[in-house]
């Protein structure tokens, strides 16, 4: 064998393990789904072809389109705070502090991402409830009326969102402050030096430099919250009625509550497609943003 | 317990001649299967049972006994028992045995509250277990002394597919303290909805952010059933087939549940209160009445809660409660049904069923179980939750019991939510439990 093939050989051995991986685990599972979604399919009964049924029921199901809204509202607003207020805690603690405070800070704002899902819910089902709950305790004596923060369909996503921010924020933080330290000091004190302000700098230096880290923190926090589960459905199960529910959630229930494996898969094919869709955009749209050193 | 079937103290004349004139006639009428079943097992077989199970920690030890006592009659068959935690409700333990299943992980020994077995049955996952209970002289005991609904409850078609473990009811927990302080007497045996509202709205004190609550709605499918059952009425028709929802008479009791909340407001937002939250609230001391079985009274004595007592669920037209039992079935994929059976055996002794009394879970199948001291010593009406099974009604339990579940608290929750009235939300209730029920039935 040539040196070069052999090279080669190796080359593959070494890539080997992570295209099987995406075989077995991603690929793998993709095809299968989307050949389910053109069955009726019980998991404890054989599968039986149906054509396009599935996808004619995806058009007359309300509740798919609530579940739909319900996923946008929360991914646009949850991607927004999570990376707003992820970017501007960098930020502050990326300026000149004592290592003791900064090092405090920042714990402070990781610390919930340490937490499981399951405790953070019940802590702040605790702290949402209307009649018994801490936060309308303390509004209660501001003269404010009791929120029916999880019992409400007006209120329970914005809670969900809360609570999502307060959780996952600190990762954000902790990506965008490992972006600013790559950042040179050199060009701050070069532009101090010819006249430029914080906001300026901020806008003339930080964003563009920082911009592939905001893109890579856009991408995984949208890809996370269109496929939201866990925080919803230990938070407040998808109610009151589908108030909250996500697609998530929806494709979960119709797989292994209705044992519908068929129409499952047919919705997950079509969170697939948007999702790829939402990604390619980005990228699209990535260009004329994102600066590349 | 006998350790040993009629069948090892015959002698081997007469073995022979019962075997031969019962081979014939097995033959002619095809119950082989059930002669094999009743055959005790060697006590020196080796084998491996998988349970499927639930239960607190408490209930977990009990049952670890059981097992052991098993282990002793049957030294080589390991016995693994794998607990299957079920936060959601019923529907997400059957559906995590149904996952199991679909995998080919099917358990040996199942055990199933009523909500899973017309699941099981239909799914034919279920061995049916008249032949072993027909051949062994145990089970007459057992069955002398478990309640006829109990029993009945767990059949399908005339065929008993699980054996009682325990069940449990809905009752009304009060805290004893909470009335005495307000001043207000136990209710009598037969109070109505009326007096219910009267009684909690005198319990009910304070405001804002600091207010105590006459009552705790328990807001879970098991839970709201017997304001159904008390006036006369169900979310599914008697045979589980269709949904009553169009009865005005549930109607009538979704807008009483709902008022509890919203027009009395001698309930807190339901919101946060699902499952076992609402004992923590009842234990805390914030409502001073809620709904339940017999199960959280562990849960009480662990918080060294005591000052409660227990009496029947107020009624509108009649007298009643919902029940359901739990029971103990055997895998149709089982191995080794005969060690399987000899386990469930051990699993619903009375030893067993006593120990269950006495932690303070659910009520032990055994009536006798429910006489002895440690379970009649607390709380001082210990004796309402065996009671009131007279009037009780089986909870509605379809084979797909988690779909209608899902479908029933989604639009209870919506009502409660006031995203929409009571007639609007029932309507679409039963809209959506009337499609569901078709498929079901075609």
């Amino acid at each position: 064998m040539k040196a070069g093939h052999r090279e080669a050989l190796w080359g593959f051995l070494f890539i080997l393990p992570t295209y099987l991986g995406f075989a077995i685990f991603i690929l793998g599972p993709v095809v299968a789904v989307a050949g389910m979604s053109f069955t009726k399919f019980d998991v404890l009964t054989g599968a039986e072809f149906t054509g396009l049924t599935n996808y004619y029921r995806l058009f007359s199901d309300e509740r798919l389109r609530n579940v739909y809204t319900n996923t946008f509202v929360f991914t646009i607003f949850a991607v927004f705070f999570n990376v707003s207020i992820g970017l501007a805690l960098a930020v502050l603690l990326n300026r000149r502090l004592p290592r003791l405070l900064r090092n405090f800070f920042r714990s402070v704002y990781f610390f919930p991402l340490l937490i499981a899902h399951t405790y953070v819910a019940v802590i702040w089902q605790f702290l949402y409830q209307r009649d018994t709950g801490v936060i309308n305790y303390y509004f209660s004596l501001l003269g404010i009326a009791p929120i029916s923060w999880l019992g409400s369909a007006a209120w329970v996503l914005p809670s969900v969102i809360i609570m999502d921010v307060w959780k996952n924020t600190g990762f954000a933080m902790i990506i965008f402050l490992a972006g600013l330290q790559n950042i040179p000091k050199d060009y701050y004190e070069a532009a101090r030096l010819d006249g430029a302000g914080a906001v300026q700098l901020f806008l003339r230096i930080t964003f563009p430099l920082l911009s592939p880290t905001i893109f890579f923190v856009l991408v995984i926090f949208m890809i996370g919250a269109i496929q939201v589960f866990d925080t919803i459905i230990v938070l407040t199960g998808g109610g009151p009625g589908d108030a909250s529910r996500s697609v998530v959630i929806y494709i979960y229930e119709q797989a292994f509550q209705n044992f519908d494996l068929g129409y499952a898969s047919t919705v997950a094919m079509t969170l697939f497609v948007i999702i790829l869709l939402f990604t390619l955009l980005q990228f699209w749209f990535s260009r004329r943003w994102v600066h590349y050193e | 317990m006998p350790e040993h079937s009629a069948a090892t103290r015959l002698t081997r004349r007469n073995f022979l001649k019962i075997a031969g004139i019962g081979g014939t006639l097995a033959s002619a009428v095809g119950i082989r299967r059930a002669a094999a079943q009743a055959a005790t097992p060697n006590p020196s077989a080796k084998a491996s049972l998988t349970i499927f199970d639930f239960g607190d920690a408490n209930a977990q030890q009990v049952y670890k006994d059981a097992i052991a006592r098993f282990n002793k009659r049957y030294p080589n068959v390991i016995v693994r028992d794998d607990y299957s935690p079920f936060p959601n409700g019923w529907g997400q333990y059957i559906n995590n045995l149904k996952t199991r299943a679909a995998s080919g992980l099917v358990p040996d020994v199942i055990a199933i509250a009523i909500e899973g077995v017309r699941a099981t049955i239909t799914q034919n996952l279920i061995l049916p277990l008249d032949d072993f209970i027909a051949q062994d002289p145990t089970s007459k005991e057992y069955l002398k002394d478990v309640a006829a609904p109990l029993s009945d409850a767990l059949k399908f078609d005339g065929k008993t597919y699980y054996l009682t473990r325990e069940w449990n009811n809905m009752c009304i927990h009060y805290n004893t303290k909470a009335f005495e302080d307000a001043g207000v007497e136990r209710p009598k045996d037969d109070w109505t909805w009326d007096d219910f509202i009267a009684v909690a709205q005198k319990l009910t004190k304070g405001d804002a952010g600091n207010k105590n609550f006459g009552f705790g709605l328990p807001f879970f499918n098991f839970g709201l059933q017997p304001w159904f059952n008390t006036n006369g009425t169900s979310v599914l028709t008697p045979d589980w087939r269709k949904s009553n929802l169009d009865d005005p008479k549930a109607l009538e009791s979704v807008k009483f549940i709902h008022s509890l909340v919203h027009e009395h407001k001698v309930s807190p937002s339901v919101e946060g209160t699902g499952g076992n939250a609402i004992f923590a609230m009842f234990a805390g001391g914030k409502i001073a009445m809620t709904g339940g079985g017999h199960w959280p009274l562990g849960t009480y004595l662990a918080n060294n809660f005591k000052t409660m007592d227990v009496q029947y669920w107020p009624r509108k037209t009649v007298g009643s409660t919902v029940f359901g039992s739990g029971g103990w079935g055997i895998s149709r994929h089982c191995k080794n049904p005969e060690l399987a059976w000899e386990l469930i055996k051990d699993l619903t002794s009375l030893q067993t069923d006593e120990a269950i009394a006495a932690v303070g879970a659910a009520i032990p199948a055994r009536h006798s179980a429910t006489e002895t001291p440690a379970y009649k010593q607390w709380p001082a009406h210990a004796n309402v939750f065996y009671d009131s099974l007279q009037d009780a009604k089986p909870v509605p339990s379809p084979s797909n019991f988690a779909e209608v579940e899902s479908i029933f608290m989604r639009h209870i929750q919506e009502i409660m939510s006031n995203a929409v009235t009571p007639e609007q939300g029932v309507e679409q209730a039963h809209h959506e439990l009337t499609a569901a029920m078709a498929k079901l039935n075609t």
